[in-house]
């Protein structure tokens, strides 16, 4: 295998364990924990694209793995302070206690 | 690079970023003042302020021609929905919030104004990190602004709105990062460039565009992505639901129609019966059909008029994908006026609904018993958004229905056959039993008589909010080349196709 197949396997084994964590778990900080895993898949996308894949002189690809580490850090910021508001209300994380609102 | 050439470029961004500064410092000063926060009025007169300045920079910008970076545009297209968020930003300032609803009201408008910056930016953009950027920056916003409230159900709704926007944001990242590697400039005119270069896209950049039109399916609330709607649409400020049902919508068919017909028009396949191949409009349409009946069965069994509404939204979602089916110039635009019609008149019904709730406590059908008595001006606004969101002449839902479905069969006709019939005649059927559900709002309104027959009392803001939505749709159905003539031609001088 190529280098730049081996990374995008890995990046695509990474997202695919973060969907995962996402539809089975029942915790909100743990789908949380799988939302930045699917993430952080994506940069390693962009940075083998860059080593290995058609030539980028504008360095695209680094760029905007700075920018997404950036904004996964102020989601994560944002994600937090939702789940503390929920946590102040029903006292709990977990997704199956949250059904007030239905029908 | 000349920068002070960039800032007037940016001036209506900024005037909005500045006014939400301001108020942050108002709220800081206030509270360090008077320990407590700053009367709402005041910050609502701010904010619009701020808008109205942000509209005058729009209108006073130059039209700069395309740089050759694509990072900031400022085409026909990128104008118009500026000016669309805008507008629709500004009536949701006028949107008065529920007593003590909102705690914060610095926070909660510097936010607002944070979201409209982030939609400004995206419908201005032809390149994709960009586009990312400022994407997240009003999704991030938002998810805060639904959750603006004291109350419990609004936490729910705002997690529930986050964690789905969390992981559709990251297909959307996977999906850019799989087109980078298939054209690493990441501009659009240098995909379709690229595309037209490879002759066909490889397998690795399907999967990639595939992540990122269900990144963008779930800002439309498309379904099978649409579980928050009907959550966030009951549980948030209606000033915040005014904002995701109308603006957000509008920006995210923007960003479908240029991603899609500006960068990937040559991959697009087809969907017509009979001649169907590869491509992204086979997926649009498939996604059109399930939500057009998803929504609309759904929407039948609703009680709670915002959760009716949420259902509506998907089930216009479904008919905004057909006209993006056909993908030719005639129908994207008519998909564009229609998005703004359906944004006005959505936003006007959570309008109305939000003043019924503000009176008997509850947005259940019952609460709209007897709406005529009570206020006749409310209950006749009422019933022309309902009725331009069922499409009935002669209001502006009607026409633009009418464009976008004709404008579909003519353009995927070949040979005197038109491909898309068995869309469009789902979308017909579908429509027609979405009259169902609006009339049993109307007869709650109009036949059902009120256990009280009290006046409905209304801030003259909340007013406004509910008037000049309703004028909108009347004027724009009587004279549709207003708006609808000035969209076909933006989107044919963005796309370069004249």
């Amino acid at each position: 295998m190529t280098p730049l197949s081996l990374l995008l396997t890995l990046s695509a084994l990474l997202f695919s364990l973060g969907l995962f964590a996402v539809l089975t778990r029942r915790n909100a900080i743990l789908i949380l924990v799988g939302i930045e895993l699917m993430l952080n898949a994506a940069n390693i996308n962009f940075i083998a694209f860059w080593r290995y894949g058609p030539p980028d002189v504008d360095l695209t690809g680094p760029l905007f793995v700075l920018f997404s580490i950036a904004i996964a850090a102020a989601e994560a910021a944002v994600g937090l302070a939702i789940i503390l508001m929920v946590f102040r209300h029903t006292r709990s994380t977990d997704l199956n206690r949250l059904d007030s609102l239905h029908g | 690079m000349n920068y002070s050439a960039l800032f007037i470029q940016l001036l209506p961004e900024a005037a909005l970023v500045i006014t939400a500064l301001l108020l942050l410092g108002v709220a800081v000063a206030a509270e360090a003042r008077t320990h407590r926060p700053p009367a709402i009025d005041v910050i609502t007169a701010i904010a619009a302020l701020g808008i109205a300045a942000a509209c005058a920079a729009l209108y006073f910008s130059p039209l700069a021609p395309a740089s050759g970076t694509s990072l900031l545009v400022t085409d026909p297209l990128a104008r118009l929905f500026k000016a669309v968020v805008l507008l629709l930003g500004l009536l949701a300032v006028l949107l008065p919030p529920a007593r003590d609803e909102i705690a914060q009201p610095g926070e909660f408008y510097a936010l607002l104004l944070f979201a409209l910056t982030g939609l400004l930016l995206t419908v201005g953009t032809n390149h994709l990190l960009f586009l990312f950027v400022a994407l997240e920056l009003a999704s991030l916003s938002l998810y805060l602004l639904a959750g603006f409230s004291r109350t419990a159900t609004a936490a729910e709704a705002s997690l529930k709105y986050f964690l789905f926007g969390g992981v559709s944001a990251a297909f959307f990242l996977f999906g850019l990062s799989l087109l980078y590697g298939f054209c690493p400039t990441l501009t659009l005119p240098a995909m379709a460039a690229a595309l037209t270069a490879a002759d066909g896209l490889p397998p690795l950049a399907v999967v990639g565009l595939v992540m990122v039109v269900v990144g963008l399916g779930f800002k439309l609330a498309a379904a099978p992505f649409h579980f928050w709607a009907p959550d966030v649409y009951q549980g948030s400020p209606a000033t915040s639901v005014g904002l995701i049902a109308a603006a957000s919508k509008a920006v995210g068919v923007v960003v479908l129609v240029r991603l899609l017909l500006m960068g990937f028009a040559a991959a697009a396949g087809s969907a017509a019966w009979g001649d169907l191949q590869p491509g992204w409009s086979l997926w649009l349409g498939v996604l059109s059909a399930v939500s057009m009946v998803f929504g609309n069965v759904l929407a039948l069994a609703q009680t709670s008029v915002r959760r009716l509404l949420a259902y509506s939204a998907v089930a216009n979602t479904g008919y905004l994908l057909v006209a993006l089916t056909a993908h030719g110039a005639h129908s994207a635009g008519a998909a564009l006026f229609y998005v703004v019609v359906y944004g006005l008149a959505t936003f006007g019904a959570l309008a109305v609904t939000a003043a019924v709730e503000r009176d008997c406590g509850d947005d259940s059908m019952g609460s709209f018993a007897g709406l005529v008595q009570r206020s006749p001006l409310q209950a006749l606004a009422l019933l022309v958004f309902l009725a331009s969101l069922a499409g009935i002449p002669p209001l502006a839902g009607f026409v633009g229905k009418f464009a976008m479905f004709g404008a579909a069969m003519a353009e995927s006709t070949t040979q005197g056959v038109p491909g898309l019939t068995w869309l469009v005649g789902l979308a017909v059927i579908m429509s027609a039993i979405s009259l169902y559900y609006y009339l049993m709002v109307l007869k709650q309104a109009f036949v059902r008589s009120a256990a009280d027959a009290l006046p409905l009392q209304l801030p003259l803001a909340h007013g406004m909010a509910v008037a000049v939505p309703a004028v909108l749709l009347i004027l724009l159905g009587l004279f549709p080349a207003l708006l609808l003539s000035p969209l076909t031609q933006a989107l044919l001088v963005t796309l370069g196709w004249v």
